[in-house]
């Protein structure tokens, strides 16, 4: 770069003190030896503001035998003129087209010769002065093949991007650069990497000839992993040197959309990996590669990331489509492999790091709510360097250690299907169909709209591939699992590690969900999972201090208040929790209204309309979203008791049960009034929004616990939902109480001389450490004390039934192994009698659509009158009257499980099992203890053929003579409204379901005529025989409203997705309190200051022809810019020639030398 | 700090008002609630009820055996009704093998079994020779006419040793008896309403000149698994074939003849509970004491101890002894008193009550003969209460020897009271005589009674028998034989302004005849409870007030009516003169005491 010597006046000027001691300055410079020759690469396409950034760093170089070559890939505008201003000597060869970075790199091989080293750059590539001659420096130090620089921010150059990267088997990058991450020098060693990023490359020239430049079927992205592999691959070392600085602005984005940049990087990833493996490793890698992909496409489903699922399947039918082009890269590959794969997988790093970097959080920049989890990952990792989380692992290793140990029976088998833990007996087929059926089984089954609960759970078993076993056991205990969760991140936006350990430690000691468990209450496991998060979005949504800026300061990461899109969030999350549990909404109306009576009695009511607004807003938002299911809670027939559950009748709680959430077999011990002993420190030393907060939680718990008292007290019109459910909300709440009580000891407590607070202080901690002993010690059983085993194995005769039939069920709520009907027996001052339910189930035992009760409207209700009439003593015959309704078993239970398998035993009322006894037409059938169990001797199955004559009279009007002669028709079951078999005309049948106008006997294709049997069973009147098919035509307006109904949902998740998109009002987590603060960005590097641009000798640069003579070429002539290296003028830089050496030694990695990473 | 002591004041009177409205709560505890009304006692369906169950246990149905069975059913509805009669013939249990009441008892080993020497040996002989019958139900359908009663015999049916009906209507309405009857005695009792899992008995004899007889009727499809212990004056037995359970199989009639299990024994009380099923047990004991008691009687058994019974109907005299049997199935000693209300109380005072410790699982047997705190010939009610609320099990004994009566009667009396009792057995056709006890238990509030004849397809007021006023604490007697004279099919409704309890005495009347029967009533639902605290009734009144008179019974024990009434054919409507109301005794003109 002679031309280039006189414009470097900096460098050559002996004078300048800045650069030199005065001792050196008078010194003579000795003779050196030629700097090896560098060509500068650097390819353009279309850049922007950024181009000149680059050409100045260029143009700054300290390096002696330096070229810069520009080879613009068809850029719509010529870049010579920009790059003139800077580097007027600069050669620029432009293509006609743009076949990517690597190809169009590749060029340097044609129109350069003699060079020593291929430095390639991009176009938003800045590196500092200094750094070409740095690499240059390694490689040759070091014999390296390939010497990568340190990579920052181009804007703020304390920002690391990149400082050479490593990579798993399957070729994904793992780096050791947090993104953004501050360069305080701790990364400044050169090192052995697999890769060196691609902004500013320097590459042996002989060594970029040997392994055939860049993969030209790379286009963009992973072309430097392809070029360090192979490098890799013929022995090369692939060098890192921090020294060398480069500014890189990563401009792709602002070239190709974001999509485009994951698709290239899957692909190439693939590509590279197929590539430069040798056969056997190939053999070894690919199946694991395609797990990893499998698993991603899976994530990517569940998180919602559709774009990224494509993207992977995609990149391997990208390359299934270019496998000969592949096989050929491989073929040349071997031909300079000089190092076997087990040596290059020494390079690579364990495991796969696209799974090490999710769980370190190094993967997803984004705000997706897996980025957001990673960003806590990223935050585990700093609070455990930094001791600061010491608090939240030791509670969290404590917690999970007691909560599984407690758990493990329900984690290593299956959970046992009583009370509300009903069988997943339905594949997510069949459950969508049921889901998009307008027909409901339960009871005698009606016309109305299925619990969106179908869909859900139909979807969430699709994804994980029918296994609907696994859902469930998911559902049960993932809810546990995200509860505690939720009570950790509840407290976040106070900052304060310990607070959050607390409440973590109490609402996991807390014993509600475990007596949820053992009563196999579903619904409560779900609102127990979702209680914290529930308060944690109210209270966003009122923006109190710390969840947003009212009356304090907000916490960190706490976002600007937005309350439609909180609204819209409230809504989403109670939508979920309802389609399992609609009680959830009742309930966070109670809750929001408490906490609204918190603040008023703290004295801090500002937010209050906000908080109504959201939370109010919310439960209607989810009340929509369940349109048309929710329906069915309104319309004639609906009762209170569909929503919130029917009462039990298991003993009374106490005010003092309540306090210690004793309402269930787990955790009954006065220790656990600890908790509420710990918590209450807040309200005693707490100051400020910690004082406030306390309030509002104990506002909520003593609404909450004196509502679940008076319920249970029948002191209140309405029936309550079960008190695990009442009390989930109450017990996150105290959770927040006891966490507010580390924060007011840590923050509050200094305030005030030493008394009788301080005393209180240690109370209150000893109180918490006594409150967890009960549930750590009932930890020892397991299983929580839920059953061991269901129903299953006592009914296991049903199976032996042909089907067509159903099982009435009479009992107790909390044992019914399905939710019901209130049933309304005669009074005889029995007092249990008020709290029978009664339910059916269709063929066995009950399954999943049997888990939310229908209607009582229609039909469903003579079930009730029938029981009735027998226990008035009006019938002795109750067998003959359930008849018609194909109810062939009777099922009283007295416990939620067959014994000795343990459960909740509730004796049903005498007067049940009276009545049941007295009838003559109903056989007992030894069971279990726990079970009476009645078999219907008159019973008619479904559908049934019937004598002409039965029916037409009113529903009980059944006589012996109806019931003869009935046979079984239409026994093959099609779907689950569909049925198939022979019919012969002139019969009757009896189709024991709730008439309806949609259901049809086609015979032979032909509707029979239908009627209405018993004034309310849907009977037809084939006039031909043949082949026939009963089956119920769904509404099309069904499908419109389901339509609808999802439309519903996608808005309101898109308006909650407007929170990620409100700014952080308070510090960001990324920055602790304890992180050292952030730096200034540095100065600019100097861009129009180059006096070169005034250089006469610049005027323009020179323009390479676009398609030079490869002889002339070859061969060194023809073009001036390509002289041999000695011939090119003295590089005067001492550091450089103290080291060089005449001949650079081979660029192949001792045998002996270690690698380094 | 300014606000912390509000909040926290606030905050805490929160919490102490839920503390003390939960104390509260702990204090409601101790209100007893209402006493339900007793299950598995005869109770007449409604009117507008889908349908009429009746289970008829005790009966034979073979006419040489001792206690011919006849169904009597009585329609009091204004519209037919289907009814289905199913007779379920069944067998006696023959002895079991290894007898373990024998191995107990020494002298069972040389004394011939109970009744082989008695004048009835016949029976016995009969059954023993009786070809194997079949067991299978025969059913048969019948209508029955509004306000119409239909009588059908078993051995219509079936023929068997033991045979029980199951009498089932396609509406409500339907009331139904059965009575046993042979040249030892007759006896009407209402037939159950339902089935139970246990049945007690307080009183019951094998004595040599005995014969009891248990009947377990399994109307339902499954087999029912009994167990029996029985009480006997000196102690407690579980026989052997109850031991391991006797199967008593779906739709069966099993008889058992007790004194093959408890040999020679004055007393017997006795349990079966079933450990699976449930079974209508009825009791059939036939007396020949030579000198001594004679007659036959049925009774359905107990299937629930109660905390008292109420006794409308009593008398002492030469002619007349009356006992109490008072059990304890329970396993808690029971404080028993028996309270007696004599007639006209301020002529012949208040007797003491008779006060009783009942060890568990025994019985006591008390004879007011004996005991004499009864005048002879005075007429009285009784009430046997619990007075430890240990329930328990009462039956009254009365055995008539008189040259015109003779016999035995056996009942259980009524644990409820109730504003409608229904006969539908009963007749007044010669020999037969029929009379009504009403009593009034409350202490406070008088009450109105009309008694009306269902006979000939109508319902008919009795003249002189309209508005009645039975006063607090009172009991009243009415002769049907003398109102109603001649009547073969005399089903009778007796309907008060509040709730009474009411009992039928059929007799059979003459020197060559023998039979008495005591009964209570077969109460309807409307209206019935449980008395409150029947002894507060019974001694409550002000004995030193006006009272009204009440109707006497006559020298032989027999209630009489004040005024003999002719009764009308039964097509002929029964006008009830105005005046007559008047002039009737328990004219409701003046007020009752306490009122």
């Amino acid at each position: 770069m002679s031309p280039d010597a006189a414009n470097r006046p900096a460098l050559r000027d002996p004078g300048d003190p800045a650069r030199y001691p005065a001792a050196l300055v008078e010194t003579p410079v000795p003779s050196r030896p030629a700097a090896p020759a560098v060509v500068a690469v650097v390819v353009t396409r279309d850049p922007g503001p950024w181009l000149e950034q680059a050409v100045d760093a260029l143009a700054a170089q300290d390096y002696s035998n330096l070229a810069v070559l520009f080879i613009d890939a068809a850029s719509d505008t010529d870049p010579t003129p920009r790059i003139a201003r800077a580097l007027p000597d600069a050669y620029v060869r432009r293509l006609d087209d743009n076949r990517g970075f690597g190809a169009s790199a590749n060029h340097v091989r044609e129109i350069v010769d003699g060079a020593a080293f291929y430095c390639f750059l991009h176009d938003d590539a800045a590196p500092e002065p200094g750094a070409i001659a740095t690499l240059v420096n390694e490689a040759v130090r070091s014999n390296a093949g390939v010497v990568g620089g340190k990579l920052v921010q181009l804007d703020d150059r304390k920002r690391l991007l990149q400082v050479g990267e490593s990579v798993d088997k399957t070729g994904e990058r793992s780096t050791v650069v947090e993104p953004g991450e501050l360069d305080q020098e701790q990364y400044d060693a050169v090192r052995d990497v697999f890769v060196v990023p691609g902004g500013c490359t320097l590459v042996r020239a002989d060594l970029f000839a040997a392994i055939g430049g860049f993969d030209e079927g790379i286009d963009l992205l992973n072309d430097d992993l392809s070029l360090c592999w192979r490098a890799h691959v013929a022995g090369a070392r692939v060098v890192v040197a921090p020294d060398a600085v480069i500014g890189h602005a990563e401009a792709l984005g602002e070239r190709s959309d974001t999509s485009l940049r994951r698709q290239r990087l899957i692909r190439h990833r693939l590509r590279t990996m197929l590539a430069c493996y040798g056969r056997w490793h190939r053999l070894r890698v690919l199946p694991q590669a395609a797990l990893v992909a499998t698993l991603e496409v899976l994530y990517s489903f569940l998180t919602g990331r559709r774009g990224q699922a494509r993207d992977v399947v995609a990149a391997w039918r990208w390359n299934w489509q270019r496998r000969g082009e592949i096989r050929a890269l491989r073929a040349s590959i071997d031909g300079f492999r000089g190092v076997p794969d087990h040596e290059i997988r020494r390079f690579q790093v364990r495991g796969f790091s696209r799974l090490n970097a999710f769980l370190r959080g190094t993967t997803g920049r984004g705000d997706s709510p897996s980025d957001r989890a990673q960003g806590a990952w990223r935050g585990l990792a700093r609070g455990l360097r930094t001791g600061e989380l010491r608090w939240p692992v030791i509670a969290w290793a404590i917690t999970i250690l007691i909560v599984t140990f407690g758990s493990r029976h329900l984690i290593l088998r299956p959970v046992a299907a009583v009370g509300g833990f009903l069988p997943f007996d339905e594949g997510p087929g069949e459950l969508f169909d049921a889901f998009l059926s307008g027909w409901r089984t339960t009871g005698l089954g009606s016309s109305s709209p299925a619990p969106t609960a179908f869909g859900l759970l139909a979807g969430a078993g699709a994804l994980l591939l029918g296994a609907m076993g696994t859902l469930r056991q998911l559902l049960i205990l993932g809810s546990i699992a995200v509860g505690l969760i939720g009570a950790y991140r509840l407290l976040r936006p106070t900052a304060s590690p310990r607070a959050q350990a607390v409440a973590l430690v109490v609402y996991g000691a807390i014993p509600v969900a475990y007596d949820a468990v053992a009563d196999a209450r579903l619904g409560s496991l779900v609102v127990y999972g979702a209680s914290p998060w529930i308060l944690g979005q109210l209270a966003r949504a009122a923006g109190w201090a710390p969840f947003g800026p009212i009356d304090g300061q907000a916490g960190p990461s706490v976002r600007t208040p937005d309350l439609v899109g909180r609204v819209a969030a409230i809504g989403l999350l109670l939508a979920l929790v309802a389609a399992i549990d609609p009680a959830v909404l009742p309930l966070t109306a109670v809750v929001v209204v408490a906490l609204a009576l918190g603040s008023v009695i703290a004295g801090a009511a500002r937010g209050v309309p906000r908080l109504l607004v959201g939370g109010l807003g919310g439960v209607g938002v989810a009340t929509a979203l369940h349109v048309p299911w929710l329906l069915e809670f309104v319309l004639p027939g609906a009762t209170w008791e569909q929503v919130v559950g029917h009462a039990g009748v298991a003993e009374t709680p106490s005010l003092s049960d309540l306090f210690r959430f004793d309402v269930g077999p787990v955790g009954g011990s006065l220790l656990a009034l600890g908790f509420p002993i710990a918590a209450t420190l807040p309200l005693l030393i707490g100051r400020s929004w910690r004082f406030d907060w306390a309030v509002r939680a104990w506002t909520v718990a003593l609404v909450l616990i004196g509502l679940t008292w008076a319920g249970g007290e029948d002191r209140l019109p309405l029936t309550l939902p079960p008190a695990e459910t009442m009390l989930a909300p109450a017990a996150a709440a105290m959770a927040i109480a006891a966490g507010l009580g580390v924060m007011a000891f840590e923050v509050d407590l200094r305030q005030y001389h030493f008394g009788w607070r301080q005393i209180a202080s240690i109370v209150a901690g000893a109180a918490l450490i006594v409150g967890a002993v009960p549930t750590m010690l009932d930890a020892g059983n397991g299983r929580w004390y839920l059953p061991a085993g269901g129903l299953e194995t006592t009914f296991g005769f049903l199976e032996d039934e042909a089907p067509g039939y159903r099982v009435l069920w009479i009992g107790q709520p909390d044992v019914l192994p399905l939710p019901g009907h209130s049933l309304d027996l005669p009074d005889t001052g029995e007092p249990t009698s008020d709290h029978v339910v009664y339910a059916t189930s269709q063929d066995g035992l009950p399954g999943i659509t049997d888990g939310w009760p229908g209607s009582e409207d229609g039909p469903t209700q003579l079930i009730e009158d029938a029981i009735v009439l027998a226990a008035d003593g009006q019938t002795s015959r109750l067998g003959r009257l359930l008849a018609p309704m194909a109810i062939r078993y009777v099922v009283v239970p007295s416990a939620s499980a067959p014994r000795p398998l343990g459960g909740v035993q509730r004796p049903v009322p005498a007067q049940v099992t009276r009545t049941l006894a007295d009838q003559l037409d109903l056989a007992a059938q030894p069971v279990n203890p726990a079970y009476t169990v009645y078999r219907n001797e008159a019973a008619l199955p479904s559908p049934a053929m019937v004598p002409p004559t039965v029916g037409a009279d009113a529903a009980f009007e059944v006589s012996a003579g109806d019931l003869e002669g009935s046979e079984p028709v239409l026994s093959e079951r099609i779907g689950p409204t569909t049925r198939g078999g022979d019919v012969a005309a002139g019969a009757r049948i009896l189709h024991s379901a709730a008439a309806s106008d949609r259901w049809q006997l086609l015979v032979e294709g032909r509707p029979a005529p239908s009627t209405k049997l018993f004034g309310w069973a849907q009977g037809f009147e084939p006039s031909t025989s043949g082949d026939a098919v009963l089956r119920y035509d769904t509404q099309p307006v069904r499908y419109g409203v389901l339509g609808f109904q999802a439309l519903f949902w996608l808005v309101a998740i898109q308006f909650a997705r407007r929170l990620r998109r409100g700014a952080v009002v308070g510090p960001t987590l990324t920055a602790p309190a304890s992180a050292p603060p952030s730096l200034a960005p540095l100065d600019p590097l100097p861009t129009t200051t180059n006096p070169v641009v005034a250089a006469p000798l610049a005027a323009t640069p020179q323009v390479v022809d676009p398609e030079p003579d490869p002889t002339s070429v070859e061969e060194g002539e023809g073009s001036d810019w390509l002289a041999p290296a000695e011939e090119w003028p003295e590089d005067p830089t001492p550091t450089l020639l103290d080291e060089l050496e005449d001949e650079p030694a081979p660029a192949v990695r001792p045998d002996d030398e270690e690698p380094q990473l | 700090m300014n606000r912390r002591l509000p909040v926290l004041v606030l905050l805490v009177a929160f919490v102490l008002a839920g503390v003390a409205l939960d104390q509260d709560r702990d204090g409601d505890d101790d209100v007893v609630a209402t006493e339900a009304v007793p299950s598995g006692f005869p109770m007449a369906p409604a009117e507008g009820a889908l349908a009429s169950t009746w289970f008829c246990a005790g009966g034979t149905a073979d006419e040489e055996a001792f206690a011919d069975h006849v169904v009597t059913m009585l329609n009091t509805t204004e519209r037919a009704l289907d009814v289905d009669i199913t007779a379920f013939p069944g067998t006696i249990a023959p002895p079991a093998p290894n007898v373990e009441a024998d191995a107990l008892d020494p002298e069972a080993e040389d004394e011939p079994a109970a009744g082989e020497d008695d004048e009835a040996g016949e029976d016995e002989a009969a059954e023993a020779s009786a070809a194997p019958v079949s067991t299978e139900p025969v059913e048969r359908r019948i209508e029955i006419g509004p306000r119409s009663r239909v009588r059908l015999a078993m051995t219509e049916l079936v023929t068997a040793p033991v045979a029980s009906a199951l009498v089932e209507s396609d509406g409500g309405g339907l009331v139904v008896e059965h009575e046993v009857s042979s040249i030892h005695g007759i006896d009407a009792k209402p037939c159950a309403t339902g089935a139970s899992d246990e049945w007690h008995f307080a009183w019951g004899t094998t004595a040599r000149e005995a014969r009891e007889l248990l009947v377990l009727f399994n109307p339902f499809p499954d087999d029912a698994i009994v167990e029996g212990v029985f009480s006997t004056e000196d102690t407690v037995r579980e026989p052997g074939r109850f031991a391991g359970g006797l199967v008593v199989p779906g739709r069966s009639t099993l008889g058992i003849d007790l004194g093959d299990d408890v040999t020679r024994r004055d007393e017997v009380a006795a349990t079966l509970r079933t450990r699976a099923g449930r079974l209508v047990v009825d009791r059939i004991v036939r007396v020949n004491e030579e000198g001594g008691d004679r007659g036959l009687t049925v009774q359905m058994g107990v299937p629930q101890p109660q905390r008292s019974w109420v006794f409308p109907d009593g008398l002492v005299s030469d002619d007349f002894r009356e006992r109490f049997v008072v059990y304890n199935p329970t396993d808690e000693l029971a404080e028993v008193e028996i309270v007696l209300r004599l007639d006209r109380p301020e002529e012949h005072g208040i007797p003491a009550p008779v006060e009783l410790s009942i060890a568990p699982g025994s019985h006591a047997t008390v004879d007011m003969n004996e005991d004499g705190r009864i005048p002879a010939g005075i007429p009285h009610s009784a009430v046997v209460r619990s007075a430890n609320d240990v329930p328990i099990v009462a039956e009254q004994v009365i055995s008539a020897r008189d040259s015109a009566r003779r016999g035995l009667s056996v009942t259980t009396g009524s644990p409820v009271e109730s504003t409608e009792w229904t006969f539908a057995a009963g007749s007044t056709e010669s020999p037969s005589a029929q009379s009504l006890t009403i009593v009034n238990l409350d202490a406070q509030v008088l009450t109105e009674i009309d008694v009306v004849a269902v006979v000939g397809g109508q319902e008919l007021p009795v003249a002189e028998l309209q508005g009645v006023v039975v006063e607090a604490g009172e009991r009243l007697n009415v002769n049907l034989t003398r109102q109603i004279a001649n009547r073969a099919d005399l089903a009778v409704i007796v309907r008060a302004t509040e709730p009474i309890v009411v009992e039928r005495v059929l007799a059979q009347v003459g020197d060559d005849q023998r039979g008495i029967s005591l009964a209570v009533g077969v109460p309807s639902p409307e209206g019935v409870r449980v008395p409150a605290d029947p002894v507060d009734a019974v001694g409550g009144p002000d004995l030193g007030d006006d009272l009204q008179d009440a109707p006497s019974s006559d020298d032989e024990g027999i209630p009489v009516a004040p005024d003999d009434v002719e009764l009308p054919e039964p097509d002929e409507t029964i006008v009830v003169d105005p005046e007559d109301e008047a002039d009737s005794p328990g004219d409701g003109d003046e007020p009752a005491e306490g009122d």
